[in-house]
């Protein structure tokens, strides 16, 4: 008989829980804006796994900072892990190779955060009233999808709760007193800012071949070579070094996005610190006060790619008040200008809850952000790669999803068919080929742009079962 | 003019008459309160019935809503259902798990059954936590929904989109209490030609008479402040026993009010299991620091403003105009940079709130949207109002309807505020009420004759408060 398999277990409290679902990451205390003293604490820098059980004064420590906490323990699939952890020896950490880990006798394992929330394999609840809970909680928030969750409680699980049995050698106490080597800090902001940045790329790439090649491109952590306004943003990300007084603008402006608690105070404090852009500074002040102009005058007038992204920012609050909004006078590129910068300033924690309920989305961009924390970080984390959501443009490679979306969106006139090449006669006026040709639907780029970028589709996970049925 | 049957059309075919998808006739048609659902039924309201609804049925006794074409003609349908829907429609947003503080999440944590007693100023979440609350125990169908007026119970039921069980606080008791005595609470005073107060002490005594019988009901009160403790006594007689109300003292608007203390006595609470909530979310660092300026409670301090502003951007204007029309002009070309804005003119009476509901109403502009809905409400019209909240639009109100509700912008009308016996802590009240209500951009206007004591209660400090002369020209 094979032998079982060791479960991998971290407890938490499901406050702490709702917020790494809404930022996407298990994260160390610093990456979560709102933190409930739990298991993420007792080593800095590191995310606790306990193995098969966990010792009661760990239990009780999770729900201790205040009264009402629920406690839940997540239960990780160490197959999607690769590269080096901790464990103790002793009074010691020391290395181990997580692919070694099943076959060692060691209790707990300590793994460089953050990890993403596509390697929790199950969230077990003490019981069933706390799941129900649970579930019926998080539609109170605009954040907390569970689609791509599995919670689980069931009677043999109960056990794993049970704050009867004896502490084992290792104290809550002893692991506070232990020496971590010092982890270097993680940038979490810029990290949730790339997380937005994706999944605002994922929405915005329905709108044609440039907004999805960019998606491909940043999933693929890859810099963009155009020198369009929205790649000097998105490479930001990708360890730019340009120096010239356009780029750093450039990387002024996004940093505040990153950084600032107020966007608006930020930007213009930034602009008002430059002879060169004190213009620029003076028009936003203007926009933002009352006046008599129409905003579709003000965007007309912005004589820059730049000029017009800064006046949406401060036009729109967030991206689902970006998505609403569009005028005929803007591009694709600044479409996707628009769309890096609010993914930006708004980080992948205020991604609207429709785009995060978008099948595969949630764990592919939480793999990216972790992903991309660790390669900062330089360790030798890494993670198996999550599926990556399909977008619209991928659907309509096949022609009879594009029929389908033709019909449901009423717009045949976006594609155009073309027959191949081939011999045929008239019969009744109308072309006989011989054998069998079959025509194709291309995409009329621009019609389409035109029509899309109107468009506000909530319905990807309907388009996307039709897809899988036709392709 | 009598139409025949025959005549009248379903709601898909007056849909289609103005190329309208049928689906979308029959929300705005629910929006704008002409229909309810019941069941799977779309019944007309009163207002539907008044507008010209009638019903059409089957022999299994199913009826539905028909129209005469020439409905759509009518002044109320272009301005009702044609003008809404060029507006946005608006709803309560969900807040993310990182928009509550521990506050409030330890608000939302509380048990179902017992008494708890949330205070805060305004902006602080008080009436978000209570419709989550709502929310997340509507479902066992033994809540019931108490505002303090009529404005705010209508602005919570819009913007919410389950079916929420709500009333004002006097119509609910009073209903209840017709059940029980067979006779209304409110008797009508023919020589003051309105409703009496209820005598709360004589309504205690009739229901010690009576053995409490206690129910399982739930009732959260919304603006807890605004009734007399005596209120609630009646609630206990009455065998409430579950009772979750938000409050803010320094927001007291009436004269018979319960002040944080009464009202934790009257719980049974010891002072540390109140629970305050500090942090305005609402308004932003000028728009707060100004309203804060208004404040009057010594007994608590003002909530926390949101971090410093150094760019001044944001500072509340107070313009002096010469002619209103100039003021009418300003709002409505606000009105249409951003037609998603739910803007509130605020007034101190009916005269002025009338004067400037017809001047924006018939005012014509250039404008890039069409123009928006501009509605108003006053208690003395003693029916519900007919303000839609889920829409965009501009909503004039006088300043004793606004307590609760939230605007993107506001808009002051100083002229008509008038002290009397130099009791500024009232206007300060008043004020203070006023101007928490803005979540963008707050605006003052004063005619260049207005001379009635408000100006001196205005912060004089240009970083709180700047002052310039409105020409619009």
């Amino acid at each position: 008989m094979a032998n079982k398999k060791n479960r991998w277990l971290m407890p938490t409290n499901t406050d702490n829980l709702r917020m790494i679902i809404a930022q996407g990451l298990i994260s160390s205390p610093d990456g979560f804006k709102k933190y409930y003293s739990d298991v993420l604490e007792l080593f800095i820098g590191y995310v606790p796994l306990f193995k098969n059980r966990i010792q009661p004064d760990i239990l009780n420590n999770v729900i201790s900072e205040t009264e009402g906490l629920t406690q839940c323990i997540l239960e990780f699939d160490l197959s999607l892990i690769q590269g080096l952890g901790k464990t103790i020896d002793g009074s010691c950490l020391v290395d181990i190779t997580l692919k070694d880990v099943e076959n060692d006798t060691i209790d707990i394992l300590l793994i460089l955060a953050p990890i993403p929330i596509s390697c929790i394999s199950k969230v077990i609840f003490k019981t069933n009233a706390d799941k129900k809970s649970f579930e019926e909680d998080a539609g109170l928030y605009s954040n907390v999808p569970l689609n791509e969750l599995n919670l689980h409680h069931t009677k043999t699980d109960q056990k794993l709760f049970e704050t009867k049995a004896e502490i084992t050698d290792y104290p809550i106490d002893k692991f506070k007193s232990m020496e971590l080597e010092i982890v270097k800090d993680i940038d979490y902001n810029k990290v949730y800012a790339f997380g937005g940045m994706l999944a605002n790329l994922f929405y915005f790439a329905k709108n044609g071949i440039i907004s999805n090649d960019t998606f491909l491109s940043c999933s693929l952590e890859e810099r963009i070579a155009t020198e369009h306004d929205f790649s000097r943003i998105t490479n930001y990300f990708f360890s730019s070094k340009e120096s010239e007084n356009s780029k750093s603008l450039y990387n002024g402006i996004v940093d505040i996005a990153v950084r600032h608690n107020n966007f608006k105070e930020g930007i213009i404090e930034f602009l008002e610190s430059n002879p060169k852009t004190v213009n620029m500074a003076n028009k936003l002040r203007t926009f933002e006060a009352i006046s008599d102009k129409p905003v579709s005058e003000e965007f007309s007038e912005a004589q820059t790619s730049l000029g017009k992204v800064l006046l949406m920012l401060f036009h729109r609050e967030n991206t689902e008040a970006l998505m609403e909004y569009n005028l005929n006078i803007f591009t694709e590129e600044d479409y996707l200008a628009f769309a890096v910068m609010f993914g930006i300033r708004d980080k992948f924690i205020k991604v609207p809850k429709f785009l995060r309920e978008s099948k595969d989305l949630q764990n592919f961009i939480s793999t990216k952000m972790a992903k991309y924390a660790h390669e900062n970080l330089n360790s030798q984390i890494k993670f198996k790669e999550s599926r990556r959501p399909l977008t619209i443009m991928d659907m309509l490679k096949n022609d009879r999803f594009k029929e389908y979306l033709a019909k449901e969106l009423k717009i045949e006139n976006c594609f155009q068919t073309v027959v191949p090449k081939s011999d045929y006669h008239v019969v009744k006026g109308k072309p006989v080929f011989e054998g069998i040709v079959m025509p194709k639907f291309e995409i009329l780029e621009e019609k389409y742009f035109k029509f899309m970028s109107t468009q506000m589709p909530k319905d990807y996970n309907k388009y996307l079962d039709k897809y899988n049925k036709v392709k | 003019m009598s139409v025949k049957d025959g005549e009248y059309v379903s709601t898909t075919m007056l849909a289609k008459s103005i190329q309208l998808k049928g689906s979308d006739l029959v929300e705005l048609l629910h929006d704008r309160g002409w229909t309810k659902k019941e069941g799977k039924h779309r019944l007309l309201t009163d207002k539907g019935i008044e507008a010209g609804g009638k019903y059409k049925s089957n022999d299994n006794g199913d009826k539905w809503a028909i129209w005469h074409p020439s409905i759509v003609e009518t002044t109320t349908f272009k301005t009702e259902i044609i003008g809404t829907m060029s507006q946005i429609k608006r709803r309560f947003k969900l807040p993310g798990v990182d928009d509550l503080n521990k506050d409030q999440d330890k608000v939302l944590r509380l048990p179902e059954d017992g008494q708890f007693l949330i205070v805060g100023g305004p902006g602080t979440g008080k009436s978000v936590v209570a419709l989550l609350r709502t929310m997340k125990y509507n479902k066992n169908n033994d809540y019931a929904f108490l505002t303090f007026n009529n404005v705010l119970l209508s602005a919570t039921k819009q913007l919410v989109e389950f079916s929420l069980n709500s009333f004002t606080l006097d119509k609910w008791f009073n209903a209840e209490y017709k059940n029980i005595f067979k006779e209304s609470l409110y008797k009508y005073d023919a020589n003051n030609s309105g409703y009496q107060k209820p005598n709360y002490s004589e309504v205690i005594k009739r229901f010690e008479s009576r053995e409490i019988i206690s129910q399982s009901l739930h009732i959260i009160i919304d603006e807890g402040q605004d009734k007399p403790t005596k209120y609630y006594e009646v609630l206990m007689h009455f065998g409430i026993e579950n009772f979750f109300i938000v409050a803010d003292q320094n927001q007291q608007i009436t004269e018979d009010n319960s002040s944080r203390q009464e009202l934790t006595d009257l719980l049974g609470l010891e002072v540390e299991d109140v629970i305050e909530l500090k942090e305005n979310y609402r308004n932003s660092h000028p728009i707060g620091l100004f309203s804060s300026s208004f404040f009057t409670d010594l007994s608590s301090p003002p909530p926390n403003l949101p971090s410093i502003s150094k760019s001044s951007l944001g500072i509340p204007i107070l313009y002096e105009y010469s002619n209103y029309q100039d003021c009418v002009k300003m709002i409505l070309r606000e009105a249409d940079r951003d037609n998603r804005n739910l803007i509130g003119v605020v007034t101190a009476n009916d005269d002025v709130r009338d004067a400037y509901v017809e001047k924006l109403e018939t005012t014509e502009l250039n404008l890039d949207n069409p123009k928006p809905i501009i509605s108003t409400y006053s208690s003395k019209d003693k029916k519900a109002p007919n303000i839609n909240f889920a829409y965009s639009g501009i909503v004039v109100l006088n300043d004793k309807s606004i307590k609760g509700l939230e605007f993107d912008i506001v808009f002051i009308m100083i002229d008509g505020f008038k002290v009397y016996n130099n009791d500024m802590d009232s206007m300060k009240k008043r004020f203070y009420v006023m101007s928490s209500r803005a979540i963008k951009k707050l605006v003052l206007l004063k005619s260049e004759n207005y001379n009635d004591g408000v100006e001196s209660i205005l912060p004089k400090d240009d970083s709180i408060l700047r002052r310039e002369r409105l020409n619009n020209g």
